[in-house]
């Protein structure tokens, strides 16, 4: 997960001094890794959880996003238990789940476009990330909603525990993961089309 | 290829028992699966450690700011103007009383520690054992992150303590709240963020203080 350099060193320094220089250029790619990746997030995270008015546009907006939430939850979840309905963004059935900020894994699709838009990869590589991981987040984050439902109805007391502990780290790791794959990935791909193996993959 | 645990002596077999034990042991990712479910679990001893610490150090914050409003933590009213401790069934729930002495409006609710910071707390503490890193490193990690996380409880109080809720402790200018605001609801609020929170300021502590020392640490 480590970052090349895009800088070229010189063929004549050396060992010694390559190994600085390598050392110095790969920290400062991560540092601009960590920055981008910080300001990216924070300018997410900050449209996401400003405190907008309640009855403002974008709070409308927010509110038929949930929805939409609910309806693709209670779609699956109607398939497996045909007493479910949705209104609005409740889930009603024999179990009921109301869908609101935090239920929709923003913080896990935030976190993850932060990184893939902070890594240093072409933009068309960044877009496809983009798209496959965050279907992937929602798919999971749809299962967990059908999952509550099932486990609010079996085992009420382990609810909370589900909801607020085991799925939102299954949720981080699987978010983490997904990244860690993308990179892998990228670093294969770069691997295969370079001409030589380069001294700066022993960072990578 | 000759392992380690070929050369101990197996007369009965344990100790090759205890160096297969010791190799998976060694294992940082065993290590983190290990303790990450022992730290996270809701035992009352450290739920009552927990409330307590955070209790107090509400407290402080509350006192600084030398406002007309009387808040206990692990108390709630029996009559006017006196308290008891109570005993909850939940040692994770901080009981928040809170009330204007000059107008007369009070509060009574509690505060989930767990979502609030706990989780938080012991999963950087999790990963920070879990990873190998030397000592002086895990010491760096752990003095500027331990506090930090401790820190994620206050969010939640001084965001509903300060014009939420009837009681206000804090009277913040535009700004502050506004920051406090946006802080406890990216920070605290969404659940996912009690893993990530840590995570993150973990890679940055042990990247900070040595970028190598990190790759080798979960490598």
């Amino acid at each position: 997960m480590f970052l090349k350099p895009r800088h070229k060193r010189t063929r004549s320094s050396h060992k010694r001094g390559e190994t600085t220089a390598v050392g110095s250029a790969a920290r400062r790619a991560q540092t601009r890794f960590a920055i981008t990746f910080v300001v990216v997030a924070t300018g997410l995270f900050g449209l996401y959880a400003f405190p907008y008015r309640d009855a403002g546009l974008s709070e409308t907006w927010f509110q038929r996003y949930l929805s939409g939430y609910a309806r693709l939850a209670g779609g699956v979840l109607a398939l497996f238990d045909p007493a479910v309905t949705v209104a609005g963004n409740a889930i009603n059935g024999r179990y009921a789940l109301r869908i609101v900020k935090t239920c929709d894994a923003m913080e896990a699709n935030l976190l993850f476009l932060a990184a893939i838009s902070a890594y240093p990869a072409r933009w068309l590589h960044k877009l496809m990330a983009a798209g496959l991981g965050l279907a992937t987040l929602v798919a999971i984050n749809v299962l967990r909603i059908c999952s509550l439902y099932f486990i609010g109805l079996r085992w009420p007391a382990r609810f909370d525990f589900f909801h607020t502990e085991l799925w939102p780290l299954l949720l981080v790791a699987t978010t983490a993961g997904l990244f860690a794959v993308w990179v892998s990935w990228l670093t294969r791909r770069s691997a295969s089309h370079a001409p030589a193996p380069s001294p700066l993959s022993a960072i990578s | 290829m000759v392992r380690a645990a070929d050369n101990v002596p197996n007369r009965f077999g344990r100790h090759r028992a205890i160096a297969t034990l010791f190799r998976v042991w060694s294992n940082r990712w065993v290590r983190l699966g290990v303790l990450l479910p022992i730290l996270l679990w809701p035992w009352n001893l450290l739920g009552h450690v927990y409330a307590a610490d955070v209790g107090a150090l509400a407290s402080a914050v509350i006192s600084s700011t030398q406002s007309r409003v009387d808040v206990q933590f692990g108390k709630t009213p029996t009559s006017a103007g006196s308290t008891q401790s109570t005993t909850t069934t939940d040692p994770w729930q901080l009981l928040l009383y809170a009330e204007d002495t000059e107008s007369g409006h009070f509060v009574n609710t509690s505060l989930d520690l767990r979502r609030s910071g706990y989780v938080a707390l012991a999963t950087f503490v999790a990963l920070t054992c879990a990873a190998r890193l030397r000592m002086r490193h895990k010491l760096f990690v752990v003095t500027i992150g331990v506090p930090a996380l401790h820190l994620l409880p206050i969010l939640p109080l001084v965001s509903f303590l300060s014009g939420k809720l009837p009681v206000t402790a804090f009277h913040l200018s535009a700004g502050p709240q506004f920051a406090i605001e946006t802080a406890y609801r990216v920070l605290v609020a969404p659940p996912g963020m009690a893993f990530a929170v840590p995570a993150l300021l973990w890679i940055l502590l042990a990247w900070w203080r040595d970028p190598r020392g990190l790759r080798a640490a979960f490598a």
